[in-house]
């Protein structure tokens, strides 16, 4: 951390304020948010350079957790560190957690309503349709380079989590394990199954 | 004692989310509903969907609505943070790794080692969704209890977002006036 900004509360105010307000208005995924904060601390703020960002964001997606929180505690860190860390990530987290409070306070009313029981309703098949959606995608990605050894990583995790109902933890674990043997000990990659 | 239990939960839960919101709704699932009994099966679609709707990363959108119903406004606290301490914990590893070496070779090499994992997860969740979207639940599986209209929306909005790259929140909103157009008209008109 070359370039470190000191961390004045004018500093740390626009941090918090900055993941506050993108974070209220934001819908949909973490690339939206992910290219929100982009534009803010690159292209307005220039606190960052572009080459940097790129790597924040590989460091937010191999990290667990939500990726737009995961980005923003970054850039907190990088700018500010733990203080920073700490502010951008309430900024981010704040805004979902008193809306979703609120909803959830009003849950059994709003649901007792006819109008919103059916559209809820509805909304289920639709749930499902993203999610099958997002089941093809992602099989297809893994399977696109023809390895063998993701074929049968896949295959397995999925009868084990599907029909023998393994502990999804588990699943995790030991496909992050071989993972991470088959990197150091490419040669023996296709018997470690 | 119950906000302990949401915050071991839910930074469990935290700690083991990999690849984004729809990617832990599986994890989150079998913690939130098969284990903790907390919400139910349709009560978890339910959030999936308002999660859609409103600001915010999904998982914790559904940190706080556990939280909140579970155990009030502490509870909400307990889940939310428990959900990102794990992350803001490693981030900050990671960071100081980058910022030390610039290389993340090795992680990178785990992380795609987690992607059949990651798909698997998604497929499971996709298949239990589904159940409870076309049967009402995944144990009454049976052709006379299929509830074709959801059927039918769901492969219509499957197609949507395949061919017409329809974004998520589009559908899922789409979906829901387009059900409960059709399930007040068959409640109208009993066939």
């Amino acid at each position: 951390m070359n370039r470190k900004i000191p961390p004045t509360p004018a500093v740390l105010w626009t941090l918090f304020k900055t993941c506050f307000l993108i974070s209220s208005c934001t819908f949909g995924g973490g690339m939206v948010i992910m290219s929100m904060l982009q534009k803010k601390f690159v292209e307005e703020l220039h606190w960052i350079d572009q080459e940097e960002v790129m790597d924040m964001v590989a460091i937010a997606q191999s990290s667990p957790g939500v990726m737009a929180v995961n980005t923003s505690i970054i850039i907190g860190y990088r700018i500010s560190g733990i203080l920073g860390m700490v502010l951008t990530a309430l900024g981010t987290v704040l805004p979902p957690m008193i809306i979703l409070t609120i909803i959830s306070a009003c849950y059994v009313q709003f649901c007792g309503n006819h109008i919103i029981a059916l559209v809820l309703k509805g909304m289920q098949a639709g749930v499902a349709a993203v999610m099958v959606n997002v089941t093809v995608t992602m099989c297809r990605n893994v399977l696109k380079d023809r390895e063998p050894m993701a074929f049968a990583m896949l295959a397995g995790a999925s009868v084990a989590a599907v029909i023998f109902q393994v502990d999804i933890i588990m699943i995790i674990l030991v496909c992050g394990i071989i993972g991470g043997c088959s990197k150091t000990a490419k040669t023996k990659e296709d018997d470690t199954i | 004692m119950i906000c302990f239990q949401l915050f071991r939960t839910f930074f469990l839960i935290g700690l083991f989310s990999f690849g984004g919101g729809l990617a832990s709704m599986e994890l989150i699932r079998s913690r939130v509903v098969t284990q903790q009994a907390w919400l139910t099966d349709s009560e978890f679609t339910d959030i999936i969907s308002i999660s859609e709707m409103t600001p915010g990363p999904l998982g914790i959108n559904i940190a706080s609505f556990v939280g909140t119903r579970v155990a009030g406004v502490p509870g909400t606290l307990a889940a939310t943070i428990a959900y990102v301490l794990p992350a803001m914990l490693i981030v900050m590893i990671l960071a100081r790794i980058y910022y030390k070496y610039r290389n993340l070779d090795r992680v990178q090499g785990v992380l795609k080692g987690l992607r059949p994992a990651v798909a698997a997860m998604v497929l499971a969740a996709a298949v239990k969704l589904a159940g409870n979207a076309f049967w009402g639940g995944i144990t009454s599986f049976g052709l006379p209890d299929t509830n074709w209209a959801a059927v039918a929306i769901a492969a219509l909005f499957f197609v949507l977002l395949q061919k017409k790259k329809a974004g998520p929140v589009q559908a899922i909103l789409a979906s829901g006036v387009l059900g409960a157009v059709v399930y007040a008209l068959e409640a109208a008109i009993p066939l």
